[in-house]
């Protein structure tokens, strides 16, 4: 073994004396995969049902059809919908229990049969956004479909009542009305409006589970928090080549009759390497304990040295022009956690505005995010051939910052 | 005999300030030469320019006869250079430190472990050798220190204030270190600004002082250029800058006058003594206390800068 091999040993052995520290930044990218397969995985919650309360302050059996419609199995999943008094529902909708009232008016059902006006108010909770919209967008959804059903069915409710809803209609007049009515659905104009099969609908969600399975989940998030993993264990592994420039070990290793180059490159060698295989522990750890599937083991070693050494030569470059080891920290972190954030690895960049989703095809942690989705075979992130291109620019990353790094450190290393 | 180390006519500025201004000394096999001054003298910026770290802005080095900036490499094959501050690899053992700096020194491989091992056996580390540096003690860590600048046997050093912060066992250890590497011949440069340190290890002196050299020369010959001459510091209600009369017979300088204290140089101390008392009394400024001290080389700096060494 050379002298640059034996030196890269001996800053590996440095490295692995604190294995705590290891474990604690490849740790917590790990349970940031877990907790996210826990709430949008196949045991999620999923949405929360929307309690919706109505007051019928007509009485009738044909104003309680609207309350029990949004009870009906369709729809009982959505909502949770309770027929209450006024007061209680008022003192529900103050302690911010429900989410939308709807006040079924005095004469709704009357004025409903005879084909006049009649209006539906709805209270919504002002402390919720999405789950009152819903609410009111599915009592107007069952209102415009009771409108459609009395524009069909008036001639015959009008017999059936004859303007009279408290009085119960003979068993005669109710079997005259059902066979009319019959008659009303049996009309080829009718059945046009009426019959759904009219406008199919085509349901292409895949059959069985609808909830995305654990692995898939997985490979949402996973390739993100791998690359995050290594930016932050890069940037904390930096730490330590600045304390020795600040410390004067890099002077004093330059006072030795070896070029600059070889402690210089053992030292960046040792911290590629041992954020290489951290990445690759992590990668391990979430194929093993939650099925993430990252692609050709091959290929993921390459991806993951490719951004370790761009990675680190980043933060290095980032601590270089500073010239305290806490102000570098501070600037490489703040730094780090907008690439981070830019690249994609809190979260896929497809929620990103479609300009920042540009940002992350120019930054270095864009290229190691979409690496490890096209290695997971995620086809919108790119084909597989362009799995070279965005190695290679991590790779360009590296020998540029290792380089700016390396002249900065070289020109504070040698001031008293 | 020849030089080892030369210096000549250096000059190094930083901008607009100048650490080292027309600097010239040389050292000799088996010399350790001291160079003397108080903190910002210019005496670390010197090393550095002669380990190559630093170029000068004028004027020239050699070691053992190379340019450090034309011939880097082969410069420091035959220079040790222990800095101001420890700078080892604590999460490292001493053996694994040392390893490294074999390595670096390009010491053969088929040497390094006997090296390694004569090494902590000359700086009483081999029953620690294989424990991490962060348990060591600021001795233990000097000692070690100093080790690896000798990975390579070198023929030069230079020793940036190597006494520094050591406690009194391990001074001893490292003053007799660095003796038994001046009997083997070794040209050693030693930075400091312990007046003691300087008088008991080194063969020649220079005092360096806003980056000049003020004076040069063996200890017994700077002590003999202050005279045969006794030094009475004196306390009392002096005002700064107090400037007494004396008698002309006395032959009494004034060396140094703070606030509240006087330092004087007179020949023959002990008969001068009431003479001096009796001035000041005179002259409205009793003497509350006078001590009567022999000249050291710290003497001659306040003489010739008119500064203490640790102001």
């Amino acid at each position: 073994m050379g002298r640059l091999g034996t030196l890269t040993l001996l800053e590996l052995r440095r490295r692995v004396r604190d294995p705590l520290a290891f474990l604690t930044w490849m740790a917590v990218p790990f349970f940031l995969v877990l907790l996210l397969v826990v709430v949008f995985g196949p045991r999620s919650a999923g949405l929360p049902r929307i309690t919706v309360l109505v007051v019928n302050e007509d009485g009738g059996a044909l104003s309680g059809f609207l309350g029990s419609a949004l009870d009906s199995p369709q729809l009982a999943e959505f909502f949770d919908a309770r027929v209450v008094e006024m007061e209680e529902a008022r003192r529900l909708m103050e302690r911010g229990k429900a989410s939308a009232l709807i006040v079924i008016p005095e004469g709704f059902a009357k004025a409903y049969l005879h084909n006049e006006p009649v209006t539906l108010r709805v209270w919504t909770n002002p402390q919720e956004t999405l789950l009152p919209k819903i609410a009111v967008e599915a009592v107007t959804f069952l209102a415009e479909s009771g409108g459609l059903l009395r524009a069909v069915l008036h001639p015959v409710a009008g017999d059936l009542f004859d303007g009279d809803l408290e009085t119960r209609p003979s068993l005669e007049t109710v079997l005259e009305a059902t066979r009319r009515i019959y008659g009303i659905l049996d009309r080829p104009e009718t059945r046009k409006i009426l019959d759904l099969e009219a406008i199919p609908v085509v349901d292409h969600h895949p059959e069985g589970d609808t909830a995305p399975t654990r692995s898939e989940v997985v490979g949402w998030f996973a390739p993100g928090m791998v690359a995050l993993a290594l930016l932050f264990l890069c940037n904390g592994q930096s730490q330590d080549l600045q304390e020795d420039l600040l410390q004067g070990r890099l002077a004093r290793a330059w006072s030795f009759a070896s070029h600059p180059w070889v402690s210089l490159g053992a030292k960046a060698a040792a911290l590629v390497l041992s954020a290489t295989g951290s990445g690759l522990v992590l990668v391990a750890a979430l194929a093993l304990t939650l099925g993430w599937e990252p692609g050709r083991p091959v290929l993921v070693v390459v991806q993951t040295a490719a951004t370790a050494a761009a990675f680190t030569g980043l933060a290095l470059m980032l601590r270089s022009l500073t010239r305290s080891a806490e102000v570098g920290g501070a600037a490489a972190s703040g730094v780090m956690v907008g690439l981070g954030f830019l690249g994609g690895c809190f979260m896929p960049t497809v929620f990103l505005p479609p300009f920042l989703q540009r940002v992350a095809d120019l930054i270095p942690t864009g290229w190691a995010v979409q690496g490890y989705l096209i290695l997971q075979g995620s086809t919108w992130a790119g084909p597989m051939g362009s799995l070279p291109l965005r190695i290679l620019l991590l790779a360009v990353t590296a020998a540029i910052t290792f380089a700016v790094a390396s002249w900065n450190m070289g020109r504070k290393a040698v001031t008293p | 005999m020849s030089s080892l180390l030369e210096v000549e006519a250096l000059v190094k500025r930083y901008g607009e300030r100048t650490a080292v201004d027309g600097l010239s000394f040389t050292v000799g096999p088996g010399e350790i030469y001291g160079l003397l001054g108080p903190n910002g003298a210019g005496k670390t910026t010197t090393i550095r320019v002669l380990t190559g770290l630093l170029p000068p802005t004028s004027g020239s080095v050699g070691v053992a006869g190379h340019d450090p900036f034309v011939e880097p490499l082969k410069a420091r094959a035959v220079l040790g250079w222990a800095g101001q501050e420890t700078t080892l690899y604590d999460d490292l053992s001493a053996e694994e430190n040392l390893r490294m700096a074999c390595v670096l020194a390009r010491v053969p491989r088929n040497r390094i472990r006997a090296r390694v091992a004569e090494l902590l056996e000359t700086v009483g580390l081999a029953d620690r050798a294989r424990d991490r540096v962060a348990a060591y003690s600021g001795g233990m860590k000097r000692r070690l220190h100093l080790a690896v600048a000798l990975v390579h046997d070198p023929a030069v050093l230079l020793l940036d204030e190597p006494l520094v912060g050591v406690d009194p066992q391990a001074r001893a250890h490292l003053i007799t270190m660095i003796e038994g590497l001046r009997d083997r011949g070794r040209a050693i440069l030693l930075t400091t600004h312990d007046m003691d340190d300087a008088q008991r290890l080194c063969t020649r002196v220079g005092i360096i002082d806003r980056g000049k050299l003020i004076a040069e020369g063996t200890v017994e010959e700077l002590q003999a250029g202050l005279g045969e001459r006794d030094l009475l510091r004196l306390e009392g209600a002096f005002p700064q800058r107090f400037e007494p009369a004396f008698p002309g017979g006395l032959g009494a300088e004034v060396l140094s006058a703070q606030e509240g204290e006087l330092l004087v140089a007179v020949p023959n101390g002990p008969r001068a003594l009431p003479a001096v008392l009796a001035a000041l009394e005179d002259a409205g400024h009793p003497v509350d206390r006078a001590t009567l001290e022999r000249p050291t080389l710290e003497t001659l700096f306040l003489r010739l800068t008119g500064r203490e060494l640790r102001d």
